[in-house]
């Protein structure tokens, strides 16, 4: 369970990014956020990642609580945030390399034998992603869409149980969104990841979500949640479905009209 | 399980043959393009012949007069001598002005106090005139090689200094915080992000250092030697002997271009050109 407990934030430069904002995410469940521009997304996701500490209020991983960057909780950028002089099998690798290797070694060493040998799981997570043939192109002979694989691929080597997604898929064409939001529920589905993902594309939060919170301009407070009881394995088919379409009215209406009185 | 869309795969693909279509789009046309440096040095060349025909050879020798000097500076072992004396300062002193920019340049990029502290001082000395300050290298130092190589380190550092400054910074700020969210340790940072995402920039240092090692070298020796290129050429200054003052500036702007050739395949065997995006 990944809990953000009354979480409040203002920078030091007196913006006022997050207040009372407070979030539970059951194991394996796909929680996505949307809100306006400059809503306090991206600072939330970022105090979750631990890259802020924030003004007041904490955030626990089970019985971890969150301070720092933690080895149990991957991160994906807006920008795929690939390095231009590694291949994408070194670019996949790089979490490996770096940081309390000890710690991601005795994670990985739980796992059962066949995904214990690195370059076993790099191979099927290439795989995994969609990128078999191009384990040695460099980032710069990539599209935006494969980039962004590379950028998946790379964060779930550690096989964390929490991913943190920024709006992944923001800058992508509208074809290649559809196709990596489908891999990516079917890919969380598969390795049972718990994630959280930031998003302005509303059927993108009610494609992939179990849970969708709508946050209200800056701010950001939390304006209502929506349970999304949409079967699984998703499919784009169910863009058409009348549930689909509902849930889509719901959370617009909850943009449109907020349940509290705006403060600003 | 998931597999690239068939839009992504050929967009790949149109990526992969632009990629490999952009350096040379025919063989006829490439052919071409590498005759021209060699269009310009004939016309350079017929240029001067002309000019040199309206002047005595005091003035202004023809290429054939000084190729004829250079051959004989070459077969009686001088010329190599005083190449490779010029050489000796240059070399050590691009080291030296190399070593002395990461040392500096280092901590100005990583902490602001260094910066505040140390820049003034950095764009100061592009203002001073080494060539005039170098008689004060000769008073502490004396006249020998030690003071060559420091006036060469001097000219060489600064290009290499505001490079590894800028290369340094020029990380995005997106990686430093994939590389904090990984918890990567401060050197793991250095070496695996800062370092390589600066190379781009430190061989464009490197390669005006280069050749500016040169010029360092020339203008110690122009003060006091008793060997080298730069004192060949005001040996031949004194003698009227413009033939030899031609055929040193030659030989200099070649050991240059050596150089910086150098430089450039260091640069390509580290494939630097894959950082381009």
């Amino acid at each position: 369970m990944l809990v953000a407990d009354h979480i409040s934030h203002t920078y030091a430069t007196g913006v006022e990014a997050l207040r009372d904002f407070s979030l539970r995410v059951p194991r394996g469940q796909f929680v996505t956020i949307v809100g306006p521009s400059g809503c306090g997304k991206s600072t939330l996701l970022r105090v979750l990642a631990g890259l802020i500490r924030p003004s007041a209020g904490e955030v626990w991983l089970d019985d971890e609580r969150i301070t720092q960057p933690s080895p149990r909780i991957g991160l994906m950028f807006q920008d795929a945030a690939l390095l231009p002089w590694r291949t994408v099998e070194q670019n996949i690798r790089l979490p490996l390399e770096l940081g309390d290797r000890a710690a991601i070694a005795s994670r990985l060493g739980s796992l059962p034998e066949s995904a214990r040998d690195g370059q076993f799981a790099i191979d099927d997570l290439i795989q995994l992603v969609g990128l078999s043939g191009f384990e040695q192109a460099y980032p710069r002979e990539l599209s935006g869409g494969m980039a962004q694989r590379v950028s998946l691929a790379r964060a779930l080597i550690t096989r964390p149980p929490v991913l943190l997604l920024d709006e992944p898929f923001g800058a992508l064409d509208a074809m290649t969104r559809e196709s990596l939001t489908a891999s990516v529920e079917s890919i969380l589905r598969t390795t049972r990841t718990t994630a959280v993902m930031v998003t302005h594309s509303i059927t993108e939060a009610v494609f992939l979500a179990d849970q969708i919170v709508v946050c209200s301009p800056r701010p950001g407070r939390v304006m209502g949640t929506v349970q999304v009881g949409l079967p699984r394995p998703r499919t784009w088919a169910m863009e058409s479905w009348p549930e689909f379409g509902a849930l889509v009215g719901r959370v617009r209406a909850l943009l449109a009209h907020p349940g509290h009185p705006a403060t600003s | 399980m998931s597999t690239l869309s068939s839009s992504e795969a050929l967009e790949a693909k149109q990526r992969g043959q632009r990629v490999k279509a952009t350096p040379a789009s025919t063989p006829r046309r490439a052919t071409a393009a590498r005759l021209v440096p060699l269009l310009g040095l004939f016309i350079f060349v017929m240029v001067w012949h002309l000019l040199s025909l309206r002047y005595p050879p005091f003035i202004l020798p023809g290429p054939a007069s000084v190729a004829r000097r250079f051959a004989e500076k070459v077969a009686d072992g001088s010329l190599i001598v005083h190449a490779l004396t010029t050489l000796s300062e240059a070399i050590p002193g691009l080291i030296l002005g190399t070593l002395a920019a990461f040392a500096l340049g280092l901590p100005i990029a990583k902490s602001r106090l260094a910066d505040r502290l140390l820049s003034p001082f950095i764009i100061a000395s592009q203002g001073v005139p080494f060539v005039a300050v170098a008689p004060l290298l000769f008073i502490w130092f004396g006249s020998g090689l030690t003071t060559k190589i420091l006036v060469c380190a001097l000219i060489v550092f600064f290009p290499i200094v505001i490079n590894v400054i800028a290369g340094l910074r020029s990380v995005p700020p997106v990686l430093r915080d994939l590389f904090r969210s990984l918890n990567a340790t401060p050197a793991e940072t250095f070496f695996k992000l800062e370092l390589p995402a600066a190379l781009p920039f430190i061989f464009a240092g490197l390669r005006v250092g280069g050749t500016l090692s040169m010029v360092g070298a020339i203008a110690g020796e122009f003060l006091s030697a008793d060997r080298g290129l730069g004192f060949m050429i005001n040996l031949g200054n004194g003698l009227y002997d413009t033939s030899l003052v031609i055929a040193g500036v030659l030989t200099i702007v070649m050991i240059a271009l050596g150089i910086y050739g150098t430089v450039r395949l260091a640069e390509r065997a580290l494939r630097v050109e894959r950082w381009a995006t």
